[in-house]
């Protein structure tokens, strides 16, 4: 184990932030937080990093040096969600004096700055002003200067917001890589498909609670959802408001002809195809393992899922 | 954690250093010098070869010198030749017709303003004066002597308190400017680049990294040493511009001479911690403001210049009650001290004094201005209140 959270509060002013949380990190592990806007993921990570103190609680480093309440800056790689450049400096510079601050020598620093421009296609823009960088080549050099004085541990605050599908391709096989060399990376992010991929352990969080915590398969088995089943009409949806019984614990609009139907681990498929196929004419039918996604919108907050229930419910489909 | 102070203070010192500014500023202050040098000498030259002829018709027998090669040449001329001198004046084949009445009234003719008018009233005055000798058969020495002032020797006694001398002033006054450049140039340093660093967002980044003491003090090492730079740069560029001027000019260089190095090291060290004790202020301040372009603690920037203005008056009269105390205080010892200085009455243990006052004083308000730097540079979307800062200050928040 790295990290040890226990029972960390926060409160700002009125604003509960962060309510009594608890986890650990492993070493070499991708741990993901993961919650809808205001959740309290950024001020928990805060708190992680020492930016902050917690109200209550305690934080702990099982560093090498032993048992620690703030890591020091040399093990710690930081990518803050507000990002920041000194806009007006050479981008090799502003490496150069980040790795400086985490205690690397300028010499290491300006060779470790020059291979990851490298790695990300930036090598030629070195002595440019960050200022003339687009906004995702801006992101990019954040992310050197978070991971090139080589940490122990990554502090990833929303990394793949900006990035196009290809770097955030780029970005993900990146992470393994760390993984695999034994850096251990806490991110937060909304991207759930990629966190899906990526993640060895995710914290689900709303209202500044944990609300689940584990990898993927005990998430779907303590979600209690097994299978989304997407079913497209010829014609227009009929009213579903007998897929109760059948297991199905909700209905969401994908399209006008199209409805995807959340199942539980105790839901009856023949009963389930008996009753789609007397509803009306099928134009196509998939199932897949429930995602991520679905898990998210079924434990945090339910908020786009309350659109669609509403929006349901006036057409009169059971939920 | 020393190092990390001094990589900070060297990044700072750099983000506001540029070779490429540094050389312009010196061929623009060069190019200064040479055209207001050179302009001047031209403007002489070009007047040596200026002539002007007037033509002087006169009721009374001045003893005017006529003819000759000086810049304005005056030509005798008869009353009965006036229309035709005029018609000469009128197409500019004359610069001037001067008609003498009597000795108190004449009357001068030109086709456009007259630049030769100071040579033609010395030329009447001189005229003037020989003419009403003659007629009081009183010699011109007879006239010197009796207008030569009576000569004063002023001594002083041996605790008499002498007053600033010309050069002292010119002194104070340079060092009370170059102190009030270094603290401005400080502050407009500090405040661009917190607020910048907020505005940009990079003060998580860095205070992830760093204790905030760190990143302050090294702040505060970097962006003073950029202000002392810029004082002392300019300070070079004066005293030289002023040698090369007395050079060319002949004058003596009295200002050079008068300078003693002990005095200007002293000068410098005050105002290098005057600056820190200013810049720990500005620090404090620009990082409680959210958004620079609609903050009104902008306007603090000029807090110092408060202080710089109640010193100006001193450098008359240096020992004054109030001058003293200036001198003590750290916000104004920076410059009331070193004024005090060149005028050479300060007791050693005063200037010790108030340099510990100053040093203690800034050691303080480095961790004050930390404790509020901590909390402000995380503080966005709006503006801390006076209340909030103060809490921060004495970590009540």
């Amino acid at each position: 184990m790295i990290l040890d959270v226990e029972k960390i509060h926060k409160q700002y002013a009125s604003v509960l932030a962060v309510n009594e949380l608890s986890f650990q990190v492993q070493e070499s592990e991708i741990f993901a937080l993961l919650g809808p806007n205001g959740a309290g993921k950024t001020s928990s990570v805060r708190m992680l990093i020492g930016l902050t103190s917690p109200d209550r609680g305690h934080v702990r480093y099982h560093s090498r040096q032993g048992e620690m309440p703030k890591i020091t800056p040399a093990e710690l790689g930081y990518l803050p969600e507000e990002r920041g450049l000194y806009q007006d400096q050479k981008i090799i510079d502003v490496l150069i004096y980040l790795a400086q601050l985490r205690g690397m020598t300028r010499r290491d620093a300006k060779a470790e700055a020059e291979k990851w421009l490298k790695r990300f296609a930036l090598e030629d823009r070195q002595q440019e002003k960050v200022s003339t960088l687009s906004k995702g080549n801006q992101q990019k050099v954040q992310l050197i200067a978070s991971l090139l004085h080589r940490p122990r541990m990554l502090v990833l605050d929303e990394p793949f917001s900006g990035l196009d599908p290809i770097n955030q391709e780029m970005v993900l096989e990146l992470m393994r890589e760390l993984k695999r060399e034994g850096t251990t990376i806490l991110l937060s992010a909304h991207q759930m498909a990629l966190i899906e991929r990526l993640a060895d352990r995710i914290l689900l969080m709303s209202k500044g609670s944990r609300v689940q915590l584990g990898d993927m398969k005990a998430l779907r088995e303590s979600s209690g959802l097994s299978l989304a089943v997407t079913v497209e009409y010829q014609n227009e949806v009929p009213a579903l408001d007998n897929l109760r019984d059948a297991g199905v614990l909700e209905v969401r609009q994908e399209s006008d002809s199209a409805r995807k139907l959340i199942l539980s681990h105790q839901a009856d498929l023949n009963r389930l195809l008996s009753h789609l196929g007397e509803s009306g004419p099928l134009k196509h039918i998939h199932s897949e393992a429930i995602s991520l996604h679905d898990i998210y919108l079924r434990a945090v907050g339910h908020q786009p899922a309350t659109e669609v229930q509403k929006e349901a419910s006036s057409e009169g489909v059971a939920v | 954690m020393k190092h990390t102070v001094w990589s900070v203070a060297r990044f700072e010192f750099m983000r506001y250093f540029k070779w490429k500014h540094e050389l312009i500023n010196i061929v623009i202050i060069a190019g200064m010098f040479i055209v207001a040098n050179g302009a001047g000498a031209l403007m002489q030259w070009s007047k040596s070869k200026e002539s002007f002829e007037v033509a002087v018709i006169s009721d009374v027998a001045l003893p005017l010198e006529y003819g000759g090669d000086d810049r304005l040449r005056l030509l005798k001329a008869d009353i009965s030749e006036k229309e035709a001198r005029l018609t000469d004046v009128d197409e500019q084949r004359l610069d001037g017709l001067l008609i003498v009445q009597s000795l108190d009234k004449a009357e001068l003719f030109v086709g456009k303003e007259p630049a030769w008018r100071k040579e033609l009233n010395k030329a009447l005055s001189d005229a003037k004066l020989e003419f009403s000798l003659q007629q009081s058969a009183i010699s011109k020495d007879t006239f010197e002597a009796w207008q030569k002032p009576i000569e004063i020797d002023q001594a002083f006694t041996a605790n008499a308190r002498k007053p600033a001398s010309e050069v002292s002033k010119l002194l104070s006054f340079g060092l009370v400017i170059f102190s009030m450049m270094g603290v401005m140039t400080g502050f407009a340093l500090f405040f661009a680049s917190i607020t910048s660093e907020k505005q940009h967002r990079v003060s998580e980044l860095v205070v992830s990294a760093i204790p905030h003491q760190t990143w302050i003090d090294g702040k505060l090492l970097g962006l003073t040493g950029h202000g002392l730079k810029t004082v002392i740069t300019w300070g070079i560029y004066g005293l030289l511009g002023l040698s090369v001027y007395n050079r060319f000019s002949g004058k003596e260089d009295l200002l050079l001479s008068t300078l003693s190095f002990p005095v200007v090291f002293v000068a410098i060290l005050f105002a290098l911690f005057g600056m820190l004790f200013w810049n720990a202020v500005m620090a404090a301040i620009a990082s409680s403001i959210d958004d620079p372009n609609t903050s009104t603690r902008g306007t603090l920037m000029f807090l110092p210049m408060l202080f710089f203005m109640l010193v100006f008056p001193g450098m008359e009269s240096p020992e004054n009650t109030m001058m003293q105390v200036l001198s003590w205080l750290p916000f104004s010892s920076m410059a009331a001290m070193p004024i005090r200085l060149v005028h050479g009455l300060v007791p050693w243990w005063q200037v010790l004094g108030s340099f510990v006052v100053l040093l203690v004083s800034v050691l303080y308000l480095r961790r004050i201005a930390s404790r509020i730097f901590q909390a402000g540079m995380l503080f966005y979307g709006k503006e801390a209140s006076w209340k909030q800062i103060w809490q921060w200050a004495m970590n009540r928040a």
